[in-house]
């Protein structure tokens, strides 16, 4: 009831509310509504993953060209210590279709098997999920000629999307 | 509350305008404590519970990660960190009871303890005790290698000291140490003092280093010179290390070959030979431009050196064995002892005096993590694999500890009160 009160209002003041979406907490209830936005590309990355940043720069460049682009990102740092730091890396990050989530504290294991029982934790790990299709999980650097392969698939070239 | 909407409110805003944030402050609180149900669900409501539920007392059940090591008069010694501090203790019982902890640190420092990267404690044949740890500096990635020393059985403990000495800011991590029967204590680290003078001069530096230090501070000797080992390691998997029969430092690795196929390595690190050469030891071709945070494990028994870790490749993928006498340069067939459909990671080896090897590695179903273990005498023949332990929750790697009445399985579930578990099988 709560959570539909907010969907009722949050629309109304979307542009001053959105930053309280900074990081949500992941947990297993959630994380099984996490591919259900379509299309949408997913991906999973650590503070303790140095090519992750490779990949959280490149979609901030994404982001600032493509505002639209559907991405959500989730840090698999399961531990509350460090979720400030979690939180700085995200306040880097804007979009307009943009989520961010936080693993939730100590659950990695039962998380990841949620997300994709044939994904061991290697980072980065993403996931491009067209409106029709399954996930297709990808383990390591996307390149951004791929990614934009896809916008340009799941928007016939327009870049449109709604968010 | 992460409301940069409600923060801050300009002079000229209307009183609408004002009413907003407000509104947006009052809906963020009215759904994250909607979320209550599962506080987990809200960054506000679980920092709230966070400051009440944080281990904060001194007590090893609050440690996220414990490593181990056996002394010859049998006690079992521990290390661990929690609240920037680095704590030791120790089982005279097998882990029945333990020992108040003791810090080693006298000022705080933020100590790596998760996953892979965690710190590491030796007994010499003199029950000296040696630590090692990393500690986070101010930037992302950065750290250093610290290290002390006990010579009083744990009564007291050097002040720690920094072993990398490149006094850069950059990543000095995932230390390992050995020590052997003269005292001298090695530590090995992944080093990023390369890449960074690579990256200033515009050039191109595929991974991390592999440096080593040597000293033997129970004869007042410190010095720890650093020395490069090898470039192109996986910057974000654990070394494992263990001593040869010639007492030389033996490492393997998880190193990038080509276009990012991150498969394992071994040395021997000789201080007197300027060429160090490697051989690769394991052929999955796992390519992966990331980080498998999957290193190896590796123990020696008489002259055979048991391999045992994880690749993902697309013709294989799980938990892999095998062995080599030559030091790498011919390794056995290798076994692939655990499939991807039990989920495996982190698999652990040990030895004891007559030559039992034990294998351990961690499972999981979807709901509860499992230890499953096989053993042989040889690295030839295996016994069937066997549960030896379950949970539910997080959990730590296992260890084990070949403690001379019976192997033990340390498998450290944090929160949870520390205990060690006896492994009847064979001869242990």
């Amino acid at each position: 009831m709560r959570r539909l009160l907010a969907l009722i209002l949050y629309p109304l003041f979307p542009p001053l509310c959105l930053p309280l979406y900074a990081g949500n907490i992941l947990d297993p209830v959630l994380a099984q509504k996490v591919f259900e936005d379509k299309p949408r590309l997913v991906v999973l990355w650590s503070l303790d993953c140095p090519p992750c940043f490779k990949e959280l720069a490149l979609l901030e460049q994404i982001l600032v060209k493509q505002p639209n682009f559907p991405v959500t990102l989730i840090s698999t740092d399961d531990d509350v210590a460090r979720h400030a730091e979690v939180e700085r890396v995200y306040s880097q990050i804007h979009g307009k279709n943009l989520k961010k989530w936080i693993f939730a504290e100590m659950q990695s294991d039962r998380l990841r098997y949620i997300i994709d029982p044939q994904w061991y934790g290697e980072l980065p790990r993403s996931y491009f999920i067209d409106t029709n299709t399954n996930k297709v999980g990808h383990s390591g650097l996307l390149k951004e000629k791929d990614i934009m392969a896809w916008f340009d698939k799941i928007t016939g070239n327009q870049h449109i999307i709604d968010p | 509350m992460h409301s940069e909407c409600c923060k801050l409110q300009p002079e000229s805003m209307t009183s609408s305008q004002r009413i907003v944030p407000y509104l947006c402050g009052f809906l963020a609180v009215f759904v994250m404590h909607g979320n209550a149900a599962n506080p987990q669900k809200s960054v506000m409501v679980h920092h709230q519970e966070t400051v009440q539920t944080h281990c904060t007392s001194v007590s090893i059940r609050c440690a996220k990660t414990v490593s181990a090591a056996l002394a010859d008069d049998g006690r079992i010694w521990f290390a661990w960190s929690n609240d920037n501090t680095l704590y030791v203790n120790y089982s005279d019982n097998l882990g029945e009871t333990l020992s108040a902890p003791q810090a080693i640190t006298q000022q705080p420092e933020k100590i790596a303890a998760h996953g892979e990267n965690r710190p590491k404690i030796a007994i010499d044949n003199q029950n000296n005790i040696y630590v090692s740890w990393i500690m986070l500096r101010e930037k992302q990635w950065t750290s250093d290698i610290r290290f002390s020393y006990s010579l009083d059985e744990g009564k007291t403990y050097s002040d720690p000291i920094t072993i990398n000495d490149d006094k850069l800011l950059t990543s000095h991590s995932f230390n390992a140490m050995q020590v052997d029967d003269t005292g001298l204590v090695s530590i090995s680290w992944l080093d990023g003092r390369d890449a960074l003078q690579a990256q200033a001069l515009n050039q191109s530096y595929t991974g991390s280093a592999i440096y080593i230090a040597q000293a033997t501070p129970r004869n007042n000797d410190t010095r720890f010179i650093n020395q490069p080992v090898i470039h192109g390691s996986c910057v974000c998997c654990r070394l494992a290390m263990t001593l040869g029969v010639d007492r030389k430092p033996l490492i393997m690795w998880r190193h990038i070959y080509g276009d990012n196929f991150r498969d394992h390595a071994l040395l021997t690190f000789d201080p007197l030979k300027k060429d160090i050469s490697y051989q690769r030891v394991s052929f999955e071709h796992w390519q992966i431009d990331g980080c498998p945070h999957h290193g190896p494990t590796l123990v020696r028994s008489s002259r055979r050196i048991h391999m045992a870790w994880f690749n993902n490749a697309p013709a294989a993928s799980g938990l892999f064995y095998a062995y080599t006498d030559d030091l790498g340069s011919h390794v056995s067939e290798v076994f692939h002892f655990s499939n991807m459909d039990e989920i495996p990671s982190h698999p652990q080896l040990s030895a004891n005096h007559a030559g039992q090897i034990n294998l351990v590695w961690l499972t999981f179903n979807g709901h509860d993590q499992a230890v499953k273990m096989i053993q042989s005498r040889d690295g030839v023949e295996w016994s069937p694999p066997v549960v030896i332990a379950t949970a539910q929750g997080a959990s730590d790697y296992p260890v084990l500890i070949q403690h001379p009445k019976t192997a033990l399985l340390l498998w450290h579930k944090p929160g949870q009160t520390l205990t060690l578990q006896r492994i009847n099988r064979r001869d242990n």
